[in-house]
């Protein structure tokens, strides 16, 4: 039982960085069409603002966590001006691979700025883990499940209920219509770009403590991350939460019963699997085209 | 007289790895032979090239080494870069020293080469030696087994086994050296009532299950790495020492403490003072690689290639920094394996296995 609990545990502190993650690239591929792979860098960008806001500016922990993700947005708006805005009129594939280096010049500056040996964020709750059904689950990755659902809902009531909100559905819905009524997409998708990087800081100071912080620390759960949204389907917002545990459980639950060295590869044997089945995921949305 | 070592140094390396230890080590041997009169009367010069084991760069480090027209080279010291340099450095002909423990690359394995030479024991000993020291000298009656899944790890499981003798392994789990979260396969290690527990990860993956040790309340459970274990940056990026008390790690050598050989220490602090960080095995057997190449120009005469290969080759007995008797043995200078324990922090030797 008690390696169930834990494998379950586990399952869902992955599922919420992933599920932070993925809300970053739905946003931004809600609102401008583009995914941003710069995104996994931008995880391991907002663990290091942290790790040196604390050791370096000798902030407190909780006040380099939030130091961090403010200067996350900032980052995501000038990520905007300067690796998106001057091409977005260009084909998806010239902004994707715009955000690809957007995504090694962040690397790069990592590994000068403060090298490339691994560091280790400190932990607030020191290690202590809450014991529940023999299981020792690490109360960090409680404060990472609890801070994802609190987030997700509140970025979910944003964009239900905010001009923001409107105007990101707009724009996924029709963005030569959108911008046609009046809808701000230069304002739109500085703000996305914005949020995005905030939720990627997010994720990457949460994360931090519980292993080794290093320039590729954002990397892996970004591949996880884009599974998660391509196997909901890449326009729904709303669903991301289900993707990214789904693909949290396929890594650690069926990982930890069934043929465990292949762990790494189960969710993207999901998202292969739901894909043939139904090829715009589990809630995409039926397009169609008049011929 | 050129020295090349294919090795980052963490500032200007792509390998996230990277530490200084190597480099230092070989600088610092370069200074003390300079000091003297360099070799046969020739000053040596050295230079650093950075060495990633994907793609291009293994080549182009490889070229960039080359144009430097090196007596020898140093490094690589990860085994994937070594491999895949084997037809580069059999068609280059400069000796290597490289710095790896893959015992695919001796003499007489598939990718073995005459003209290279390790100069640390082969992996598989290693995991044989920690194997050995954890039922013989801890008292494990059952041991538990966490190993990466690349090559290093299933060496390190091969070299396990080969040590068990009739001592149950009663929990045996792989992981992705990436891998973020190992709780799972640490509580395994618990509830298959492992007394010892050999962990044959990467730095990173060390630093997290020692932290997953201490959460998962194994702490009292003896937890034993490979030589990572004994970098002082290990030790530092744990960060608790406390965390560090019942880890153990079989190194190379330990130079900060070799009670046996006083010139150990006194060396150990000599590069203390100059570098202002602790030496690891890996500094000790740089700056011993460089001795190395001198001891066998020396006697040969000549710093002819093949001179320096075939002197290699028949190397024994040389007392270094690392191994008080390097001596060739299918392409892999040393055999030495030292168990260490970390208590308040420092990294102590408990038992030496010299051959």
């Amino acid at each position: 039982m008690s390696g169930f609990v834990t494998a379950v545990a586990s399952a869902l502190t992955q599922g919420s960085v992933i599920a932070l993650i993925a809300l970053g690239f739905l946003l931004i591929y809600r609102a401008t069409g583009v995914v941003n792979f710069a995104q996994g860098d931008l995880v391991t960008l907002g663990a290091y603002l942290s790790y040196w806001a604390y050791h370096d500016l000798e902030l407190t922990l909780l006040s380099s966590w939030l130091i961090a993700v403010v200067a996350m947005f900032a980052i995501g708006i000038v990520l905007e001006r300067f690796a998106y805005a001057p091409i977005r009129q260009r084909s998806e594939h010239t902004v994707v691979i715009a955000t690809l280096g957007a995504a090694l010049v962040i690397r790069a500056t990592l590994a000068i700025w403060q090298d490339t040996s691994p560091k280790f964020a400190p932990d607030p709750f020191h290690g202590d883990v809450w014991r529940l059904a023999g299981a020792r689950v690490p109360y960090q990755n409680l404060l990472v499940i609890g801070t994802t659902v609190v987030v997700v809902a509140a970025v979910l009531l944003l964009v239900g209920h905010s001009p923001f909100g409107r105007s990101v559905r707009a724009l996924a819905a029709d963005r030569a219509a959108a911008s046609l009524v009046g809808v701000r997409v230069t304002r739109t998708s500085m703000l996305a770009f914005g949020l995005s990087a905030a939720l990627a800081g997010l994720a990457g100071v949460l994360v931090a403590p519980t292993q080794a912080l290093t320039v590729d620390l954002g990397f892996g759960p970004m591949l996880f991350a884009f599974a998660a949204a391509v196997l909901v389907g890449l326009g729904r917002i709303g669903a991301v939460l289900l993707g990214a545990v789904a693909i949290g459980f396929a890594q650690y639950v069926v990982g930890r019963y069934v043929a465990p060295g292949y762990r790494e590869a189960y969710p993207f044997v999901l998202m292969l699997a739901v894909l043939a089945i139904r090829p715009r995921g589990l809630f995409g949305e039926q397009v169609g085209r008049r011929v | 007289m050129k020295l090349v070592a294919l090795i980052g140094d963490k500032t200007n390396s792509r390998d996230p790895n990277a530490i200084n230890d190597f480099n230092d080590g070989a600088r610092m041997a370069v200074e003390d032979i300079n000091t003297v009169g360099g070799i046969g009367g020739h000053p040596v010069e050295f230079a650093a090239v950075d060495t990633s084991p994907t793609g291009q760069d293994v080549d182009n480090s490889f070229n960039l080494a080359l144009e430097r027209k090196p007596t020898a080279l140093l490094g690589p010291v990860s085994s994937t870069t070594a491999l895949a340099l084997l037809a580069r450095i059999n068609q280059a002909g400069v000796p290597i020293l490289q710095n790896s423990t893959d015992g695919r690359l001796a003499t007489d394995g598939p990718s073995g080469s005459p003209w290279m030479f390790g100069t640390r024991p082969r992996n598989d000993t290693s995991a044989r030696r920690a194997t050995e020291f954890a039922t013989s000298v801890l008292g494990a009656k059952k041991l538990g087994l966490l190993r990466v899944d690349t090559a290093f790890g299933q060496q390190g499981s091969t070299g396990v086994k080969a040590g068990l003798a009739a001592t149950p392994l009663v929990s045996d789990k792989s992981f992705a050296y990436n891998a973020t979260d190992l709780t799972g396969e640490v509580s395994s290690m618990a509830q298959a009532g492992a007394q010892a527990v050999i962990d044959w990860g990467t730095p990173n993956t060390l630093a997290l299950t020692v932290k997953t040790f201490a959460q998962q309340g194994l702490r009292d459970v003896p937890h034993i790495g490979p030589g990572s274990v004994g970098f002082s940056s290990f030790a530092t990026g744990v960060g608790d020492p406390a965390l560090l008390d019942n880890v153990y790690g079989a190194v190379d050598c330990n130079p900060q403490d070799d009670p046996s050989r006083p010139q150990v220490g006194a060396w150990f602090d000599r590069f203390k003072a100059k570098y202002g960080y602790a030496p690891s095995y890996g500094s000790a057997e740089l700056y011993d690689s460089v001795l190395l190449l001198r001891e066998v120009i020396e006697k040969a005469g000549s710093a002819d290639p093949a001179a320096i290969r075939d002197g290699l080759k028949s190397l024994s007995g040389f007392a270094g920094i690392c191994d008080a008797s390097y001596a060739n043995k299918d392409g892999f200078l040393t055999s030495q394996v030292v168990m260490g324990r970390y208590q308040n922090g420092v990294f102590k030797t408990q038992k030496v296995y010299a051959d």
